[in-house]
């Protein structure tokens, strides 16, 4: 689940060392400068790579051209819509598998400070859309400490912080505020090619929706199984954008290798699809997609992926 | 030669602090256009691009909801082409067959994973920061 630049006629690798000499050689200087611009601007939109690493190949002209940024953008769906359907569902309010706010002090590393920060947000999201205006405004607070700690607090918008700090107990407006808070924190951060700590607070948050809905799936809620059963693409993004931007110790770690396991597991989620023609309606500037999908789980495969996620999610929050 | 080199180098980082600072403003007044029905998905897809060169990302739309994808390149509406594919590569939605528009609602009867595509309208602009945004309806 990568972002793709292709243009014709040439290939822009944005992994290997740059090399200026090799630039001199087949480009003119004119088209070096605006190249290396457009290299160096795309790299810092999209790449973890340093502007040292970067290398501009010339191809055969008859091939196809890729400029690849290595999958650095992707995607991965709203935790806090996995919540609200959690509700809508019909599931009971669980506070007690909130993580305990006063855990943020314990995060001290970086990375523990941005999965965690993912994780508050849902937190803060699932109590909220339940009403539990105390328990939303504690996890909040730890959401604070820890976006403070990673330097985010500082780039978003003081006006914004102040909406959610005083919106906490009105669940649509805080819905609204969070997903713009995440969305600044998460421009700032890809500003600031940070991809590894904007990789994980989303990892974070989509752990903690996907651990609760597991939680009513394991009770059998039929529509927590089919979300959980949804998140056989959103998984493997995860992994592969996990893989793409951060450093080898996390790589190593018992983190990442429950999120290999869970892919493993993922791969025998059986999926259908087929397309039927969208329905267009120009008037209400909407389109209706009505192809038929379906994504199905054994009760064996539900269990071993529970399983999984609960000792995933535990391991995050220690 | 060093002389050179430095100026080369200042001129390349003022290149990226412009492309750095035109994508903020464009992600900024893109947020404009999710309103107050949709919420952000939490993420801001950016992309610099230039001439007919294409951004390609994948995403899942879950069943039962409606989404509101927002995409800008610059401050003008209709300055950037996107359309929607599904994982067949039949297209979907495209914006070209409605004015470039920067806005759309998808209503989803069954999760999807679709694949959007954007590039510039070259007859507007040859090089920008096409930012798209993702919100869903509560």
């Amino acid at each position: 689940m990568g972002l793709n630049l292709w243009k014709n006629q040439r290939i822009i690798n944005f992994t290997a060392p740059l090399s200026m000499e090799s630039m001199k050689q087949k480009i003119n200087i004119l088209i070096a400068l605006a190249g290396c611009g457009l290299l160096l601007a795309s790299c810092r939109e999209q790449s973890v790579k340093g502007t040292d690493e970067l290398q501009l190949e010339m191809m055969d002209s008859s091939k196809t051209a890729i400029v690849n940024v290595s999958g650095i953008l992707f995607s991965i769906p709203s935790p806090v819509q996995t919540t609200l359907l959690v509700k809508k569902s019909g599931a009971a309010y669980d506070q007690s598998m909130l993580n305990n706010p006063a855990n943020y002090s314990n995060y001290s590393s970086n990375t523990q400070q941005a999965l965690n920060a993912g994780i508050y947000g849902t937190d803060m999201a699932y109590a909220s859309i339940f009403d539990d205006g105390q328990a939303a405004r504690k996890a909040y607070k730890a959401l604070d400490q820890l976006a403070e700690a990673l330097g985010i607090s500082g780039a978003v918008d003081p006006e914004l912080l102040n909406r959610i700090a005083s919106n906490v107990g009105n669940t649509d407006s805080l819905l609204m505020l969070s997903g713009r808070f995440y969305s600044e924190a998460d421009s700032y951060l890809k500003e600031n090619q940070r991809y590894d700590i904007a990789a994980l607070v989303l990892t974070g948050g989509w752990i903690e929706s996907t651990y609760i809905t597991s939680l009513q799936a394991s009770n059998g809620n039929a529509d927590a199984i089919a979300r959980l059963a949804e998140q056989k693409a959103t998984v493997k993004t995860i992994r592969d954008a996990l893989a793409k931007t951060c450093d080898v110790e996390f790589l190593k770690g018992d983190i990442y290798k429950y999120i290999i396991t869970l892919a493993d597991l993922y791969d025998k989620v059986e999926h259908t699809y087929t397309y039927v023609e969208p329905e267009t309606l120009p008037e209400q500037k909407t389109t209706i997609l009505r192809s038929s999908s379906s994504y199905a789980m054994s009760n064996e495969l539900l269990n071993q992926v529970s399983e999984v996620l609960s000792a995933l999610r535990n391991t995050t929050i220690q | 030669m060093k002389m050179k080199q430095a100026i080369l180098s200042l001129l390349l980082l003022g290149m990226v602090q412009m492309a750095a600072a035109q994508c903020d403003s464009t992600a900024y007044h893109a947020h404009k256009f999710l309103g107050n029905e949709f919420i952000s998905d939490g993420q801001t897809y950016r992309a610099l691009i230039f001439d007919d060169q294409v951004a390609e990302f994948h995403t899942t739309l879950y069943g039962g909801n409606t989404y509101r994808i927002a995409a800008m390149a610059g401050f003008k509406e209709g300055q950037l082409l996107y359309s929607v594919y599904d994982q067949d590569n039949n297209l979907l939605f495209t914006n070209e067959d409605h004015r470039n528009i920067s806005s759309w609602n998808f209503m989803v009867d069954q999760t999807i994973t679709v694949k959007i595509e954007a590039k510039l309208d070259l007859s507007k602009q040859t090089s920008g920061c096409a930012v798209l945004l993702i919100g869903f309806k509560r």
